[in-house]
C-alpha cells in the first residue's frame, strides 16, 4: 500500500517529531461527535476523526437472565468494516479485524468496573436488558480502536431504554407493562466508561492516533483502557514487533493524559448535544 | 406473553390519508447526498422518509478473481447488507442469508443492463450497499442510491436507473410504502424503470394480484420511479 520511500518520510517525520499532517507525536485530530441519528436504536452516535467514520447504534431487547448473574442485564458487542472503507473488507476479509475489534470493545464495557448493568434487571433471577453495541465501520482513515470506543461510549450515554413493569394479569399470565410516561426512560450512566488509547511505535518512538499510512509503518501497537480516574482498564498489545518492557512503561503512562483529555472532550460534546434536543 | 388485541389497523382512511399522513400517491421526501466516502471511487447516502441507505462504488478495477472476469464486458458485483440496528427488532443477518444474496444478484442484474460495461472488458465493478435503518422500499431506495454513487463515480450508463416500491392498502393501489405497511400483508410491488425510455428494469412480486390490479400497480409504480428521477435530478 504505501511505497518503501514513503515509510522512511513516515519514520522520519516521527524521529524528528513532525508527522506528515504536521502533528506531533501526541498530537490527537479533532473529532466531531453526532448521536441520536438512528430513532430506531434505541442509542446511536455517530464519531468522524479524520477521514474515519463510525456508525454505532444500540439495541435493548429482554432476554434471560445468566445464571451466574441473575441480577444485572447484559452487553454484547460487534464490529462490521464495511465494504465501503475498504474493498478487502468484502465477504469474509474483515472477519478477524471484527473479531479483534468486538473483543477489544467488550473488554472496555463489560461490568463490573466500567458499565453498571444491575438497574438493566427487570426481574431478578428471570428477564433483564439485553444490551446489543453494533458498530460500523463505514470509512477507514486509521486508529479504529480508539475510534469505536469514543463512539460506543456516547452511543451508549445516548441510549435510552423504556421503564417496564412485569406484571401477572387477571388470567395469572406474565405481562409487560409499559410506563405510560414516553419521557419515562433508563439511561446508561456512561461516567466510569474508559475509552482506548493506541499508542503506535513508529521508527523508535511513539505516536497516538495514527493515520492509516502510518500504520502500514508500524512495528508493534499498545491499545490502552484509560478512566475517568486516570486508571489503566485494559491493555492490549499488537502488531509483530517486540517492545522493551521499559518502553512498555512509558508508554502507558503516557496515555493517561492523553485519555483524560479524550473523556473531557466527549463530555463536553455530550453535554452540549444534550442541551441542545432536550426531547427526542 | 400475551398482548391485548390489537384493533383492525386502518392502513388509509375514507378520506385517503396514510398512517404517516400520506395520500396514497405520495412519495415520501428524499434527501441525498454524493460523495460521503473518501476511499471509494464514487459513493451516495439517501434518505426516503426513514429508510437510509448508502452506497460505495469502487471501479471499474482489474478484477479481483481471473476466473469470474469476462473478456469483453466489465462484472459488477454487489454486495448488500444491513446494520443490526435498522429494524424495530435487532437482526444480525450473515452475509451468506438467502435474501440478501438473491436482493444482491437482483440489483447487479439490474445495473448489468444499464452500465456500460463493455467500455471496461476484464475489469470489475464494485457496488457495496448498506442499510442504515430500513422502514420500507429498501431495494427501491438501494437502486436509486447507487444509480447516484455510479453517477458520483463517473460510470457511464444508459440512462439514470430510478425506483420506486407500490403496494395495495385497503384495495386501494399506494406508493412507495413504509415499514408497517409493507407488513400490512398486502402486494409490494419494486419496479426500477429508466426515465427517459421509460422502459423497465426490475419488477418483482411474490404474492396473488388480480391481473387489472396488477396493471393499476404497475403503472402506478412507474409513474412513482418518474416521480423520484425528477426529484433526485433537482437535487
Amino acid at each position: 500500500h504505501i511505497s518503501p520511500s514513503e515509510r522512511y518520510f513516515l519514520e522520519q517525520g516521527v524521529v524528528v517529531g513532525v508527522r506528515a499532517d504536521g502533528r506531533g507525536r501526541m498530537g490527537y485530530r479533532p473529532f466531531s461527535l453526532e448521536t441520536g441519528l438512528m430513532p430506531v436504536a434505541n442509542g446511536s452516535a455517530r464519531l468522524r476523526i479524520g477521514t474515519t467514520d463510525i456508525l454505532v447504534g444500540v439495541k435493548a431487547e429482554l432476554a434471560e437472565v445468566d445464571p451466574e448473574r441473575p441480577n444485572q442485564g447484559k452487553i454484547v458487542c460487534s464490529v462490521e468494516c464495511c465494504p465501503s472503507a475498504s474493498p478487502e473488507f468484502e465477504g469474509r476479509g474483515a472477519e478477524y479485524l471484527n473479531a479483534e475489534l468486538a473483543q477489544a470493545l467488550e473488554r472496555i464495557l463489560s461490568p463490573p468496573t466500567s458499565l453498571d448493568l444491575t438497574h438493566l434487571c427487570v426481574t431478578p433471577g428471570e428477564k433483564c436488558w439485553i444490551i446489543y453495541v453494533d458498530a460500523l465501520v463505514l470509512d477507514s482513515g486509521g486508529n479504529l480502536f480508539d475510534a469505536l470506543s469514543i463512539a460506543s461510549r456516547a452511543a451508549l450515554h445516548d441510549t435510552r431504554i423504556p421503564k417496564i413493569k412485569m406484571v401477572t394479569n387477571e388470567k395469572g399470565q406474565v405481562e409487560i407493562d409499559l410506563s405510560d410516561d414516553p419521557d419515562q426512560f433508563l439511561r446508561l450512566d456512561v461516567g466510569p466508561v474508559p475509552v482506548l488509547v493506541t499508542l503506535t511505535h513508529i521508527g523508535g518512538f511513539h505516536v497516538v492516533d495514527a493515520t492509516m499510512a502510518e500504520e502500514q509503518c508500524m512495528h508493534a501497537r499498545v491499545t490502552v483502557g484509560v478512566n475517568k480516574a486516570g486508571a489503566l482498564c485494559a491493555i492490549n498489545k499488537g502488531g509483530v514487533g517486540g517492545i522493551a518492557a521499559g518502553t512498555i512503561d512509558q508508554m502507558l503512562k503516557a496515555c493517561v493524559p492523553i485519555g483524560l483529555d479524550i473523556l473531557s472532550k466527549m463530555d463536553t460534546l455530550l453535554l452540549k448535544e444534550e442541551q441542545t434536543q432536550p426531547d427526542k | 406473553f400475551v398482548c391485548s388485541n390489537m384493533s383492525r389497523v386502518e392502513y388509509l382512511t375514507p378520506e385517503g390519508y396514510r398512517l404517516d399522513g400520506r395520500k396514497a400517491t405520495e412519495l415520501r421526501r428524499i434527501k441525498s447526498r454524493l460523495g460521503v466516502f473518501s476511499r471509494a471511487d464514487g459513493s451516495a447516502y439517501i434518505e426516503q422518509g426513514n429508510t437510509k441507505v448508502i452506497v460505495a462504488v469502487y471501479g471499474p478495477r482489474e478484477a479481483a478473481i481471473r476466473s469470474k472476469s469476462k473478456h469483453d464486458h466489465a462484472v459488477i458485483n454487489v454486495e448488500f447488507t444491513q446494520a443490526p440496528f435498522a429494524t424495530g427488532d435487532r437482526k444480525k443477518k450473515g452475509k451468506s442469508d438467502r435474501r440478501t444474496i438473491e436482493d444482491s444478484l437482483l440489483i447487479k442484474q439490474t445495473f448489468e443492463s444499464v452500465v456500460l460495461t463493455s467500455l471496461y472488458p476484464r475489469s470489475q465493478i464494485d457496488l457495496y450497499i448498506q442499510i442504515l435503518q430500513s422502514d420500507g422500499s429498501v431495494l427501491a431506495a438501494s437502486i436509486n442510491a447507487a444509480t447516484l454513487a455510479l453517477i458520483d463515480a463517473g460510470i457511464p450508463m444508459r440512462d439514470m436507473l430510478c425506483a420506486c416500491t407500490a403496494g395495495v392498502l385497503n384495495g386501494t393501489p399506494v406508493l412507495d410504502i413504509n415499514y408497517i405497511e409493507q407488513n400490512a400483508g398486502g402486494p409490494e410491488l419494486p419496479v426500477a424503470v429508466l426515465p427517459h425510455s421509460g422502459g423497465v428494469v426490475l419488477l418483482e412480486m411474490n404474492s396473488r394480484v388480480p391481473l387489472d390490479l396488477f396493471e393499476r400497480l404497475s403503472k402506478l409504480a412507474c409513474d412513482g420511479a418518474k416521480a423520484v428521477y425528477n426529484l433526485l435530478q433537482s437535487e
